[in-house]
């Protein structure tokens, strides 16, 4: 018990997918309490579980975890993260990227009482079974074929999703301008603010185009320069190409040292 | 500087104590040349000086560069600068003073950079430009000579070696009075004598010693090629061990023989030889000559050739003029009519052994006088020298040898096309240049000063090459063959091309790539069966040959065949080409060799009319018909053509042949002329490599029922077309807001690279495994046992028309797209009738048989994807994850699959040998995670922009050779694969490339590959392959050449695709699939064919057509979970062709036990005693099961992996 205290205060329990299963993976999991505060993982009401498995979804871990207490909510992230997971506005424009392979658990329960009991679980517990016939977990081929299946979309519902989107789209990008709008009139003190549009729009700031006006700069004046014009002016370009002769030649030196490195002068 | 190497010449201390003094003592050579000057330098300035040199930056600049013009102003200037830079010269002062190593320190780089240079370094930087090729071109001359050069530790021990070596052979006991067919003193010795061709002659054989004893060839010459190196040793025979008459019927060449053995027995005694063997000069069988092994070290590196020679006087030279016959067709053929010798056959080969006897000495004379003096000429030669036996020149009968070469360049020296201030490379590419422009085959040239008028076209007459020797005598080439002589004067013109090209590394393609004859031809004859051969010679040989060869059989076959071949491929070749065959070696005790040696012939296909079906001759009614009919036999008829003319033809194949069939067109008419011509077996007969590795790229079942698969070709074009209707369609629908402006495909099988392109059919599932969809058939979800055929779905982009009203985000242009999708799918199902179905990302029709997948393309997209905004407002782009796969999908891979579709359309093998490398590269289990298609389709490619040292190969499985080769040999860390695809790159931007590649390689992929649309970021190999997978793929490709080398000539029916199946040693754990769900199967390496599944139906537009299950396969849907959940700790490799195996290997690092630590957790568990958490291996592998339920049969575990 001792040993496990180590790990940072977690405590570990094991897991089978099904009755059948030789093999545990081990979940760790502590009270969740970090910092920042987010009212949908209460500090004192969620459990942290990581090294959860792939095909672990949340019908599961609710069976599994409504035995402590009632639970409230369950939420997978890739990574910890004190924030909620984002919702997706579409069922068929996914904004945030999946998650991918193992992950980590919030469970949040509805009072105390559940989390104090999810912290007795113990390692030398019997492995607990994910997969039953209540919450069957599906994968393999059925999964695949289901997937297949479902990304096959109803032509209607999409266009129905599109369009709300533009319409939304739509309404605020004319209320943005409209406020862009206003902000170029004059205001009280007499100040207007200039922007992309109107008839004297400010440059666009852009890197571009702060690169642009930086060159034009030094290149008005480098020209004010005269060049090759002192004796000492024609020395000095002289020199450079030598200089420059001299890097080739020492260019091609370091080459042939690569090459002899790797013995490529042996033609047979 | 002019101050100072003064002050060094005058003696004076070279520590500096002002400038000025000084310059007073420069002024005295004022007024004289700068050669003067340039002489001070060169024997005072050297390298190790520059400490003086060094001052700081100022200062040198004064110094620098232009020596004369300074020294014509000095007068004025001293005075001047004495007094503008006091203050100047008292900061040089004080420096002076401090230390040296301080300045030193401050400019390491600059220092060396910015000293003032000498002469002899300018001279040597500006000569480099002129008399070279480039410096680095100089710099790998040097290194390369320095190796081929022979050490001097070995010149040193030679030189007493031979000593002694020569005292033995002079102290050589004299034995006279032998009758010549007495051989039972040979039994003595336990010899064989050394000739194969044993006449009945009478005479008598004497030994008398040697008269003289000494170093010939390239060794004597000094441009002899190391590093293990052939010496020849030249030993004359006494004129009084000949007779006069010992010319004929090759009396001398018994003699010879004999002596040669005498010398033999002799030597075997020696304690200064290690092993003795005979062997052939130039593959001359008549020409035996002893091969010394010398004892000790020397015999490490050092083969001593014994040659022997008779002194010039014993015979007439004239006696062997090439009309002459000097061997008696009474004699040889046992006949007793007599001819009169005007009027017997002449014998031109067989003088010319003799010939080459007696005039070796004064070619040898000449060759050593001239290059004596002269080591830029010798290293040249030298040069020359490498890059014949880099091409297998310049050994074997007929051979074009170093010595015929060294004789070329003498001779181009003597008319003064090259001098002896030319510098190695010049000598080379001159050399080269006339080579390639000279025709020995018809305007044979001579080193002999003066040359009767008549004699050159006497030797044409009876040579078919003709390089005449400095006593007007003897032919150099004469065992050569025309076609020798034109590959010889083909590769001299690519050298001279190779050189002029600035875009590859031309010394490595000339110098050190070594070119086997496998890599080097479309096809390959080889005649072996050697009962064959000699009843070929017995039968069609004509009796002058006979008599000239006596025996030789080699040389007759070969040109009863190459006549054969010559008429009979005409112009569907550039060139046949002999391989010539190795030197034959053999023990003393044994005889000679009597077995000819195999031809072998290599083609070089000219695409323009290699594959034509149809050889149409001249008109029926034409005299020449007669001639044609009588040529080409049965296989001649008369055909009348669409131009209304009626001529003779040969037909080789049915106008609907694929173009595997066509390609094998010039396999047919070898196997039918050698029938026809010489009764040789069509079946079995001859080798002929070229085709053994289609049957990897032909399918075994489902094939299409309306035309022949062959090697896919056809399929393909069937796709492109569809694309192409499809995209015409597109551009005429009516009812979108923006009209489309092109279609461009962007799948493999647009670049003619699908190694099984898709096939139009109509898609029969069986009713178990599918329900019905709208417009789709689906997998049944539950209890799928047979998985439904793969379909691959052909992608394309889609450019839509101007417009200025795309919203400025992302997630409405993703919605605005996704709308488009559905109104081109209303589009094209009212105004075509297609079936279709929009997709959020897509559209997918159903045209022709064939699955598009259609994705509309906005440019930008990527630039808003790229958009950041730093906090000041300004707007940033930076390239992101996301924007750069875009930009991959919709910018890069259009423009390369237009190139490369460009490419195939010149080069029509480029496409199958993509295939077969892609096939190969799968079938060893590195499936595209592991190398992604378009890096092989990239690197295929680059065989065909850059085929240096060799021509494009027009036949697939040539280019797969070369493939392996390119995968095998290359170090990816020094050298970046630059693809200048159109030509679209100019020099300075490979260069540019270049060294950026050079200066960035730490942080580049392991794999470079730049193209004209992609520069300097490798876009194709960022994420793969690594460095492993390079390393095992380069592991892979030498073993499989290994295995294509042992295969190439043996038995006829061998196991080719052995080099296509895996080995499964390497791997931790095995997992098994269910055969029967793999949507792949039938494409697996080693099929059983089913018959009942054996065609396809031909696709027919039907009524509530809907679209098949298309690109699922449950076992890639399998490999893409196991590579998401568990790559951080193992690697899965896969044969994406009908693979039935995942093999898995843990990585090392992540089976260490490891402490605990929540971001590296995943999968582990805690180890035995607890500290510590190990991987959970075994749990892991049950997830293996669990994940691929229904796919996965069983997982084999390796014992002593892991755990």
């Amino acid at each position: 018990m001792a040993k496990i205290e180590s790990y940072q205060g977690f405590k570990a329990f094991r897991v089978k997918f099904n009755a059948e299963s030789t093999t545990q993976h081990w979940l760790y999991y502590k009270e969740h309490s970090v910092r920042e505060k987010n009212a949908s993982k209460p500090s004192n009401r969620t459990l942290f579980v990581v090294n959860v498995p792939p095909y672990c979804n949340e019908d599961c871990f609710r069976r599994i975890f409504s035995s402590c207490g009632p639970v409230a909510s369950i939420f997978f992230h890739q990574k910890p993260s004190a924030g909620t997971a984002p919702l997706e506005e579409s069922h068929f424009f996914p904004k945030y990227p999946r998650i991918k392979g193992f992950k980590v658990a919030y469970v949040v329960f509805e009072d105390n009482r559940g989390l104090q009991n999810a912290l007795k679980l113990e390692k030398n517990m019997e492995p607990i079974i994910l997969c039953t016939d209540e919450t069957p977990i599906t994968c393999g081929i059925q999964k695949w074929c289901q997937e297949y299946n479902n990304r096959i979309p109803d032509i209607s519902l999409l266009q129905k999703d599109i369009d709300t989107f533009m319409e939304k789209f739509d309404s605020e990008a004319s209320r943005k301008a409209l406020k862009e709008k206003e902000a170029m009139q004059e205001d009280d003190e007499g100040w207007t603010t200039v922007t992309k549009r109107g008839r004297k729009p400010g440059f666009a700031r852009k890197e571009s185009v702060e690169k642009k006006i930086m060159g034009k700069e030094k290149l008005r004046r480098s020209k004010k320069e005269l060049q090759n014009f002192y004796r000492f002016q024609i020395r000095e370009s002289k020199m450079k190409h030598l200089v420059n002769l001299r890097k080739k030649f020492e260019e091609d030196k370091r080459k042939l040292a690569l090459l002899k490195k790797s013995r490529r002068f042996k033609p047979f | 500087m002019c101050d100072m190497k003064v002050k060094k010449k005058l003696g004076v201390n070279a520590k500096r104590k002002g400038k000025f003094p000084l310059s007073a003592e420069v002024n005295c050579y004022e007024g004289n040349e700068a050669m003067e000057y340039n002489k001070l330098e060169k024997s005072d300035m050297d390298d190790g000086e520059e400490d003086n040199i060094s001052e700081d930056e100022d200062d040198e600049n004064d110094d620098v560069g232009p020596e004369k013009e300074e020294r014509n102003e000095g007068n004025d200037d001293s005075g001047m600068d004495e007094e503008n830079k006091p203050l100047k010269r008292k900061y040089v002062e004080d420096e002076k003073e401090g230390t040296k190593e301080k300045r030193k320190k401050v400019k390491p780089v600059d220092a060396g950079l910015y000293k003032p240079p000498t002469v002899k370094e300018l001279n040597q930087l500006r000569e480099t430009e002129n008399l070279f090729h480039s410096n680095l071109f100089r710099l790998q001359i040097q290194e390369m000579l320095k190796e081929v050069n022979i050490r001097a530790k070995y010149r040193t021990l030679f030189h007493c070696w031979m000593e002694d070596f020569k005292k033995t052979l002079e102290n050589i006991e004299e034995y006279e009075d032998y009758d010549i067919m007495d051989r039972n003193w040979l039994k003595e010795f336990n010899l064989k004598i050394p000739i194969p061709y044993l006449p009945q002659i009478m005479g008598v054989f004497k030994f008398i010693k040697p008269t003289s004893v000494s170093v010939v060839g390239s060794f004597g010459a000094g441009c002899c090629l190391g590093p293990n190196i052939k010496i020849d040793f030249r030993v004359e025979m006494p004129q009084i061990c000949f007779d006069v008459k010992d010319y004929l019927n090759h009396k001398y060449h018994v003699k010879r023989a004999l002596y040669l053995a005498y010398i033999a027995g002799k030597l075997q005694e020696s304690e200064l030889v290690e092993e003795m063997q005979f062997s052939q000069s130039c593959g001359n069988p008549l020409k035996p000559v002893l091969e010394v092994k010398p004892k000790g070290k020397l015999g490490k590196r050092v083969i001593i050739l014994v040659h022997l020679t008779s002194p010039a006087g014993v015979f007439k030279l004239s006696r062997f003029s090439p009309e002459k016959n000097n061997v008696r067709p009474n004699w040889y053929f046992k006949e007793n009519e007599r001819v009169e010798e005007e009027s017997l056959s002449p014998t031109p080969h067989y003088n010319c052994s003799i010939l080459k006897d007696l005039v070796l000495a004064a070619n040898e004379d000449y060759r050593t006088n001239i290059l004596e003096n002269n080591p830029n000429l010798k290293d040249g030669i030298l040069l020359l020298k490498v890059w014949l036996k880099q091409r297998g020149l310049d050994q074997g009968y007929g051979c074009f040898s170093g010595y015929i070469m060294c004789m070329y360049v003498l001779y181009l020296l003597q008319s003064r096309r090259i001098n002896s201030v030319m510098s190695s490379y010049q000598v080379a590419r001159n050399t080269w240049n006339s080579l390639a422009k000279s025709n020995w085959t018809t305007d044979g040239i001579s080193l002999a000063q003066s040359l009767p008028q008549q004699s050159v076209p006497n030797f044409h007459h009876h040579f078919e090459v003709v390089f005449i020797d400095v006593t007007g005598s003897c032919n150099f080439c004469a065992n050569m063959s025309k076609e020798t002589f034109l590959w010889v004067k083909q590769e001299c013109d690519l050298a001279v091309k190779c050189l002029d090209n600035p875009n590859i590394n031309s010394f490595q393609a000339l110098f050190m790539t070594s070119m086997p004859f496998y890599r080097q031809f479309d096809h390959i004859i080889r005649v072996q069966d050697f009962t064959m051969i000699k009843k070929l010679v017995e039968e069609h040989s004509p009796r002058m040959q006979k008599l000239d060869y006596t025996g030789h059989v080699y040389p007759q076959a070969l040109s009863l065949i190459l006549e054969v071949l010559r008429k009979g491929l005409g112009q569907r070749v550039r060139h046949i080409s002999i391989v010539l065959p190795s030197t034959e070696r053999w023990q003393l005790s044994k005889c000679p060799p009597m077995s000819g040696q195999p031809i072998t012939l290599g083609l070089t296909l000219n695409p323009e009319f290699a594959f034509s079906v149809l050889e149409k001759g001249p008109g029926a009614n034409l005299p020449e018909a007669f001639e044609f009919r009588k040529f080409w036999g049965k296989k001649s008829e008369v055909r009348r053509f669409q131009d209304g003319s009626i001529s003779e033809a040969v037909v080789w194949n049915s106008g609907s042949a694929t173009l595997a069939q066509k390609r094998m067109i010039c396999h047919k008419i070898v196997t039918y002329l050698l029938n026809e011509k010489f009764g040789f077996p069509t079946e079995n007969g001859i080798i002929y490599v070229a085709d053994q590795l289609d049957s990897l790229l032909e399918r075994s079942m489902l094939l299409p029922a309306d035309f022949e698969y062959g090697t896919g070709e056809e399929a393909t074009v069937r796709v492109i077309g569809a694309l192409d209707s499809l995209g015409k369609q597109l551009r005429q629908l009516n009812d979108i807001p923006l009209e489309v402006s092109a279609v461009q495909g962007t799948s493999s099988v647009c670049r003619y690279c699908d190694v099984f392109p898709p096939l139009s059919s109509s898609c029969k599932v069986p009713k178990e495994v599918r329900k019905e969809g709208k417009s789709h058939l689906l997998p049944t979800e539950n209890a799928l046992v047979i998985a439904p055929r793969w379909i691959t779905p052909v992608d394309a982009i889609i450019q839509l028309g101007l417009s200025g009203k795309w919203p400025n985000d992302l997630c409405a242009i993703q919605r605005i797209k996704a709308a488009f999708y559905i109104k081109i799918a209303e589009g094209l199902s009212e105004q075509f009738h297609l079936t279709v179905q929009p997709y959020p990302d897509c559209v997918q029709i159903l045209k022709d048989g064939f699955v598009f997948c259609l994705h509309v393309a906005y440019q930008r997209e990527i630039s808003l994807l790229k958009e950041t905004t730093t906090p000041e407002g300004v707007t940033k782009y930076r390239d992101t994850e996301e924007s750069l796969a875009l930009e991959k999908s919709i910018v890069h891979l259009p423009k390369l699959t237009s190139s490369l579709h460009g490419l195939h359309q010149q080069c029509s093998s480029y496409g199958p040998t993509c295939c077969l490398a892609k096939r190969w590269m799968s079938s060893q289990l590195l499936d595209p995670h592991h190398f992604p298609e378009m890096c092989i389709e990239l690197l295929v490619a680059s065989l065909y922009l850059m085929p240096e040292p060799y021509q494009p190969p027009n036949q697939p499985q040539l280019g797969f050779f070369r493939f392996l080769h390119l995968l095998a040999h290359t170090n990816w860390q020094t050298e970046p694969v630059i693809l200048n695809l159109n030509a679209e790159m100019t020099r300075e931007d490979i260069l540019e490339i270049e060294t950026w590649f050079h200066s960035h390689r730490s942080t580049l992929p392991p794999l470079f590959l730049s193209t004209p649309y992609d520069k300097k970021n490798s876009i194709w190999t960022k994420e793969a392959p690594s460095l492993q997978i390079l390393i095992r793929a380069a592991m892979l490709a030498g073993e499989a050449l290994r295995v294509i080398e042992s295969l190439l000539f043996s038995a006829i029916k061998s196991d080719w695709k052995q080099i296509f199946r895996p080995s499964l040693e390497a791997f931790d754990v095995l997992i098994h699939l269910f055969p029967k769900l793999n949507s792949r199967r039938y494409e697996a390496v080693d099929v059983k064919s089913d018959k009942s599944n054996c065609q396809l139906q031909s696709y027919l537009k039907e009524p509530g057509e809907k679209i098949p299950v298309t690109g699922f396969n449950p076992v890639n849907c399998f490999l893409a979970e196991l590579r998401e959940n568990y790559s951080d700790y193992a690697l899965f490799f896969y044969d994406m062709y009908g693979g039935n195996i995942i093999p898995v290997l843990w990585k090392p690092s992540a089976l260490l036990p490891k402490d605990f630590k929540v971001s590296h957790i995943n999968c582990h568990k805690p180890s035995k005693d607890g500290s510590k958490v190990e991987l959970n291996v075994d749990a892991i592998i049950d997830d293996f099961y669990i994940l691929g339920k229904g796919v996965v049969s069983t997982i084999d575990v390796k014992s002593g992996s892991a755990l």
